[in-house]
């Protein structure tokens, strides 16, 4: 008896956390059909170093194109890389609602750092100063992401071996995308939530409520879980924390965030107020960043946005290997894209994704939204 | 392709050379393949490609009833292993 009414409870949660989006073809939801099969096509082609695992568009809350390639499916994870530093907003942006943290603490207030004068807002916006090179345009692979996540050295303890690094610049006062900076992020995380909390924490107050099923976090040899790379999820759910950014942080009436906080998001770094060096040897530090997601605005002295024919309030979750989270507040549209790229030119990698956002946006403009 | 790939090898040889733990590109592919294999749920075919798309090569042993994936790259760097822990935390390399 017992075991069936279990079995119940667990059909009918499977459902839920299942349900279907509503659906609309491309032409009910406001896109041209001839155009909106051209993206597809063009987003969805495997190429040499270009391999798109997954492909949805979401527009108006209603699920328009839904694709799997390469064998993967509906149900399955995929990995995020960098694409996870959005789950780490949107839980500061939790913790700041719960009264846990505020962007303004310090650092040091939540983790036992050597950067005293580093605040959670400076890492945020990657502008902590800590020394780091995320893509070295000198040497490709003797970038910081590989030995923070492959070397023995980092992966007993990685806020550890970020924190050990010095100051390369005082903070606030140079943009540089760090995943140490993020990895810090989750090293004050841990700290602001109490330990018996920590374990669930994220699950409970950001995974579940948003119905995101799949999401998996590796930790490090501490416990640490190392969201700022080593998260994973299914590309549907991946497509449900876009949405919380289109409802400004409100879930089923809920309010999960500040009122302020997506403003605060799409917010450029503070540190990009003056251009970016054309010899940075960090080869991500050029475009304009918010708070853990990448901004279509001009940073000081540039010619034009990124993607010049997205609008100016879009909001980019990237991940290595090509991962997209693609966020229009005002169109309400939301395109995830997961993949197993191997290109190595940062050049080609942004083309790459200037093409298929162009794509879906000029579908969207011939459709007569 | 060939040539991507052959500088992509020199450059990956040349890091291990340089890095003081000499066992990452090990490890990047035992944690992978184990993340690709038991927590996304791929098939080895699957997660061998998967894996050779990062154009870092090795040999991998993949034990199913353990859940653990053990890989010497070829720049004939230490073995390393990783292990999967459950389907919430994925896979842990072991220290």
């Amino acid at each position: 008896m017992l075991k069936t009414i279990c079995l119940i409870i667990t059909l009918v949660f499977a459902n839920l956390a299942q349900a279907d989006w509503p659906r609309r073809t491309p032409a009910q939801a406001g896109f041209e059909p001839r155009t909106f099969n051209s993206f597809v096509r063009k987003a969805s082609a495997q190429h040499l170093t270009f391999k798109t695992d997954s492909l949805l568009v979401i527009k108006d809350g209603h699920l328009v194109f839904e694709g799997y390639y390469n064998n993967y499916h509906q149900d399955q994870r995929h990995a995020l890389f960098s694409l996870g530093k959005t789950m780490i907003n949107a839980l500061y942006g939790i913790m700041e609602h719960q009264g846990l943290v505020h962007r303004d603490d310090l650092l040091s207030q939540y983790y036992p750092t050597g950067h005293s004068s580093v605040t959670l807002r400076h890492l945020l916006n990657m502008s902590s100063g800590i020394d780091w090179i995320e893509e070295d345009s000198k040497d490709l692979l003797a970038s910081d992401p590989w030995f923070a996540f492959y070397s023995r050295e980092s992966y007993r303890d990685m806020p550890a071996w970020v924190d050990a690094r010095g100051q390369a610049h005082s903070a606030n006062t140079k943009f540089n995308y760090s995943s140490g900076d993020s990895g810090l992020l989750v090293a004050a995380m841990r700290g602001a939530v109490a330990e018996s909390d920590y374990a669930n924490f994220a699950w409970k107050n950001l995974f579940r409520p948003l119905g995101m099923n799949t999401v998996a976090i590796e930790k490090d040899g501490s416990g640490f879980q190392a969201l700022h790379g080593s998260g994973f999820a299914s590309t549907r759910d991946i497509a449900r924390l876009g949405l919380l950014y289109l409802s400004h942080g409100v879930v089923e009436g809920r309010q999960l965030w500040p009122a302020d906080w997506v403003n605060f998001t799409a917010t450029r770094a503070p540190a990009q107020s003056t251009p970016a060096d054309p010899n940075d040897r960090n080869l991500q530090n050029n475009q304009a960043y918010g708070a853990q997601i990448w901004l279509n605005i001009k940073r000081a002295g540039d010619k034009a946005r990124p993607y010049p024919e997205l609008p100016s309030n879009a909001l980019l979750g990237l991940g290595s290997r090509g991962q997209i989270l693609m966020i229009l507040p005002t169109e309400k549209l939301i395109m995830v894209r997961t993949a197993t790229d191997s290109e190595l030119s940062v050049t080609n990698r942004k083309d790459y994704r200037h093409g298929i956002f162009k794509a879906l946006y000029y579908s969207l403009k011939r459709g007569g939204s | 392709m060939n040539l991507t790939r052959a500088l992509f090898v020199v450059l990956a040889l040349s890091l291990t050379a340089c890095s003081v733990d000499k066992s990452s590109m090990s490890i990047f592919l035992a944690k992978e393949t184990c993340s690709c294999k038991f927590l996304v749920g791929r098939s080895t075919k699957d997660c061998k490609k998967d894996a050779s798309l990062t154009l870092l090569f090795g040999d991998l042993t993949i034990d199913e009833e353990n859940k653990s994936v053990t890989a010497t790259a070829e720049d004939k760097s230490n073995p390393a292993t990783a292990r999967f822990v459950s389907e919430k935390f994925g896979c842990e390399v072991v220290l």
